[in-house]
């Protein structure tokens, strides 16, 4: 497969392109990208996945939004979270449970339109690296995976921009130096424009519906070795329904980094983040009015060391976050309740990377979280019913509950032959924030809490190994990985609770223990007109909580046994682009009543079991086709892009529900399905 | 609408937006056969004590079978001891002469097929129904038909309510609610009905369980009722998004609850001509 990301986005880099500076340690695996098959078999961590961005201008999505996420959605061992969510599921890890750091920033719930797409404009993207929960010691946070997006930079010597228009939103870039050769800085915006025509019509004017993201870098070259880069993003949604609901939510990251070269074997980078994650509220209906809010923020250091001594690599690290979560504040009435904690997460590592002989490389690290839950908010004592039974109030200045865990990392890749290599690894990860959901699905209204005196922090293990082959030319490559997770402290609800019974998260739910275990087959076409992926992820996911299932394991939430994802372009001339997608999901699981019983005139379900039943398999084919026309003398590319989503129209499941009739003699189970067949088209012009 | 039900309706808003593009289909689900489970429904009112105990169903019946049980031992006791065995009726119906004082604590047990299942309930005041009304309210150029109920709250204690609305004697709609936030004051409650296009298009397509015909009777029922009676009620009115079953109201393994109260009970016969205008 073609495409690197760096060359590919940047347009005409430059030897001192500051993407690759800020990544060094992704250098290598970006630049060689259009080598993909040599790559994924040379480097040395096992179950990380170079995304290909520059398929995701031609690749087929609904309507029409290129989505990194979307493609994540594609790779072997990743799950789409469903059909109305940019959200994925890897190796049995809910999305909640995964990472996204942008210019190391964390970014939570970062979609658009409730999910349906993420907020990341492919077009300030450089690189993005999926890791599979099989990570390097320098990055940690979270108990499944860790999706490592590196925002571009500018061009230094020449000004560039595009114009892009589609059915649901338009956007623009502009880059260009700041000073010749010393700097450049890139803006890309994006808009949603359906309000614009919602407004001019009598039953929705009164309506809002927008969602709006901006993505700015700029670099600067201080001196020879020393550089500085800004990185800016925010996003934001609004939907407001007449005079009844309104509903807002936005990310903000900011990331200023001072990159020092330190001889030519030694690097630091020092990074100041800031990240806010804030969602708010508010409903109207006759008088009965409500409103609620939460947020997430995250305030710190990150410093990166890097040196290069003889056949080790070395990356050791610090980095201290202030930590703010509200869990809620909600207001109805006379009712006020809010809930907010503090905490602070610190950091430390070391990770060498060893080349032994020309045919064995070890990557070896260790993780050092030290978590503490800071006072000035109240926590709690609970009893088996979840009823508070003991309050405490610390002082703002007290570490009320610390925990520290070491979290060590191993990744040994074996090459006997230069088109084979086998790899084998171990890591240990956890996660101190916990995300709690009203659907089956990441919504803007999902809760979150900080690890506490009652919620511990998730722990996951996970052995993963496999290997890799490749034709002599790179042409084909394969892959076979296998893995084990194991994870601790996985929250569940308890019976009869869901996330809005109380204030307080930690009554609603019970801890318990997940495992899950797969395979993962991947066969790539890398040259030729034809280039493509088939994957096939087979794939088990259970859990076990005492006090839910009779304290039994059942299926998670995340289960489904078979993924089959092809990925298809083919270069028909050299203007047009064909491109198709096929996915195949056998059944998710999902709970479905057992038998039925009548209380106060009503019928209601009993359920058995927790995960028992299987939802109908789905499967789609999105095509699309892309035209593109560069005209030298104005230095223009015009690109069109059409395309059609569920070609074949499949009602694919996304939601069942039960009804019955009125004297209990017939139950209905009703699958509802998102989307039809849906076409798209969209016009870029790049200068 | 409690808070709780406004935070869970508007996380389910985006799926229900969604859904305004979607379509929907019958599917067959093979429904796992279980055990049947004992269920029992007991009340004590001001009048009775009347008790239901029934099996469970299996999903995968298809014609009205008999669930209920007639070998139960029905025992209700009062605060000063005294055990009244309720008399069988038919249909799984058990009768106790024991009458409800507001105040005073019940325990029902249930014995059948060498099992026992208690459970305790207090017995509340008399609700206080201010004011009922039916009122449209726009929505997307559209009128919906919401009934709106005021209620007047106890003050003084924390207080639970059930209400259950009745279309021509047959389940309509049901809610239960807490009084956090309007402690000692009025608490104004409502449902939706159906639209004005739905009554006024005489071959409405929509079930007509949902609409609500000139001329029908409402009967509209409410009880203060204790915690624990609330707990059972509110898990049981957010378990099918959650797919959990309710919280436990009986020891000793069976379904149901228990519930000591005195209900009030409101008629109000439908004339579209009396639906009110939303307050502006």
């Amino acid at each position: 497969m073609s495409g690197g990301t760096v060359a590919v986005w940047s347009q005409q880099p430059t030897a001192t392109d500051s993407t690759s500076i800020a990544r060094e340690g992704q250098l290598k695996e970006v630049v060689v990208s259009a080598q993909g098959a040599q790559q994924r078999l040379s480097s040395v961590q096992i179950g990380a996945e170079q995304l290909q961005l520059k398929e995701l201008r031609s690749a087929p999505s609904l309507f029409g939004e290129q989505d990194i996420m979307r493609q994540v959605q594609l790779l072997p061992g990743v799950k789409q979270e469903s059909e109305a969510s940019s959200g994925f599921q890897v190796r049995g890890g809910t999305s909640v449970q995964n990472q996204i750091l942008y210019d190391e920033a964390p970014v939570y719930n970062a979609g658009h339109i409730g999910g349906l797409f993420s907020a990341f404009n492919a077009e300030a993207l450089a690189a993005a690296t999926l890791y599979k929960g099989m990570t390097p010691a320098m990055l940690g946070g979270a108990s499944s995976a860790v999706l490592d997006l590196t925002a571009r930079t500018g061009n230094r010597q020449q000004w560039h921009g595009l114009g892009s228009i589609g059915l649901l939103s338009a956007k623009g870039s502009l880059e260009g130096p700041i000073q010749r050769n010393k700097g450049a800085f890139l803006v890309c915006a994006r808009r949603s424009y359906m309000d614009l025509f919602l407004k001019q019509t009598k039953d929705f004017r009164d309506n809002t519906m927008f969602f709006y993201d901006v993505n700015l870098k700029a670099d600067y070259q201080l001196s020879d070795r020393d550089q500085l880069l800004l990185t800016f993003f925010t996003s934001r949604d609004r939907l407001a329904l007449e005079d009844m609901v309104d509903m807002r939510w936005k990310n903000i990251t900011a990331t200023l980094r001072w990159v020092h070269q330190m001889g030519s074997s030694a690097r630091s980078q020092t990074t100041l983040l800031h990240s806010t994650y804030k969602t708010d509220n508010g409903f109207d209906l006759m008088g009965l009015n409500f409103s609620y809010t939460g947020h997430i923020r995250h305030t710190g250091l990150h410093q990166d060391f890097m040196v290069q001594l003889g056949n080790h690599k070395l990356n050791a690290g610090l980095q201290s976050l202030l930590m703010r979560v509200k869990t809620a504040e909600w207001q109805q009435l006379a009712l006020h309740e809010r809930e907010e904690r503090r905490a602070w997460d610190a950091n430390v590592w070391l990770n060498d990377v060893i080349k032994m002989g020309s045919q064995w490389q070890l990557s070896a690290g260790l993780r050092l979280n030290v978590f503490s839950a800071l006072g000035g908010a109240p926590y709690y004592d609970i009893d088996e019913d979840g009823t508070i039974i003991r309050l405490f109030k610390p002082k703002h200045s007290k570490l009320f509950k610390t925990y520290i865990t070491p979290e060590p990392r191993l990744s040994l890749t074996y090459r006997p032959t230069a088109t084979l290599s086998l790899k084998a690894g171990y890591s240990h990860t956890s996660q101190n924030i916990h995300a709690l959901r009203n659907q089956s699905t990441s919504t803007p209204f999902d809760r979150y809490m900080l690890s506490s005196n009652l919620a511990k922090p998730e722990r996951a293990h996970q052995l993963s190994a496999g290997f890799f082959a490749m034709t002599p030319t790179g042409s084909y490559d394969l892959s076979v990985e296998g893995y084990w997770r194991t994870i601790s402290n996985v929250l569940d609800y308890r019976d009869g609770k869901n996330f809005g019974s109380a204030i307080e998260l930690e009554r609603l739910v019970l801890a318990g223990d997940g495992r899950s275990y797969g395979m993962e087959f991947c066969l790539r076409k890398n040259s030729g007109r034809l280039t493509g992926w088939i994957a096939y992820t087979l794939a088990w996911a259970q859990t076990r909580i005492d006090g839910v299932n009779q304290g039994r394991w059942y299926w998670a939430a995340v289960d489904r046994r078979h993924d089959i994802d092809i990925v298809a372009a083919y270069h028909l001339t050299k203007r047009w682009t064909l491109n198709a997608t096929w996915i195949y999901y056998s059944g998710q699981a999902f709970t479905a009543p057992s038998a039925k019983y009548e209380i106060e005139d009503n019928w209601v379900y009993y359920y058995a079991e927790r995960n028992g039943y299987r939802a109908p398999a789905t499967h789609r084919l999105d095509v699309s086709a892309t035209w593109t026309m560069v005209t030298p003398k104005t230095h223009t590319t015009r690109e069109w892009a059409f395309g059609i989503y569920n070609l074949y129209n499949r009602k694919n499941p996304f939601l069942i529900s039960f009804e019955d009739s009125e004297d209990g003699t017939q139950t209905t189970a009703r699958q509802y399905s998102l989307f039809g067949l849906v076409p798209s088209v969209s016009f870029t012009v790049r200068f | 609408m409690r808070y709780n039900d406004i935070v869970i309706k508007a996380s389910q808003a985006f799926v229900l937006i969604l859904l305004l593009t979607a379509c929907e289909k019958e599917v067959d689900i093979d429904y796992h056969e279980v055990d049947p489970l004992y269920v029992v429904e007991g009340a004590v009112t001001e009048l009775r004590t009347t008790v239901h105990v029934s099996r469970t169903r299996s999903m995968n019946a298809t014609d009205d079978t008999d669930d209920a049980v007639d070998n139960a031992l029905v025992v209700v006791s009062t605060p000063d001891g005294k055990r009244d065995t309720a008399t069988y009726g038919n249909r799984g119906n058990y009768v106790a002469t024991t009458k409800g004082v507001a105040g005073q604590a019940y325990r029902l047990d249930v014995y059948v097929d060498g099992q026992q299942f208690t459970s305790t309930s207090v017995m509340q005041q008399k609700p206080v129904l201010n004011n009922f009304r039916m009122v449209w309210k726009e929505m997307f150029s559209t009128r919906i038909l919401f009934g709106e109920l005021l209620i007047q709250d106890f003050v003084g204690e924390e207080n639970f309510y059930y209400v259950h609305v009745f279309r021509n004697g047959f389940s309509y709609r049901w809610t239960v609610f807490s009084d956090r936030g309007s402690a000692g004051k009025e608490i104004k409650q409502l449902f939706t009905c159906c639209t004005e296009d739905d009554i006024d298009d005489s071959d409405s397509t929509i079930s007509d369980t949902d609409v609500i015909w000139e001329g029908d009777d409402i009967t509209i029922e409410i009880r203060a009722i204790d915690r624990r009676s609330y707990d059972y009620l509110s898990s049981m009115q957010t378990m099918s998004s959650a797919g959990t079953n309710p919280i436990a109201n009986f020891t000793g393994g069976c379904l149901g609850y228990f519930s000591a109260y005195s209900p009030t009970t409101y008629y109000y016969e439908f004339h579209k001509a009396d639906v009110e205008e939303e307050d502006e």
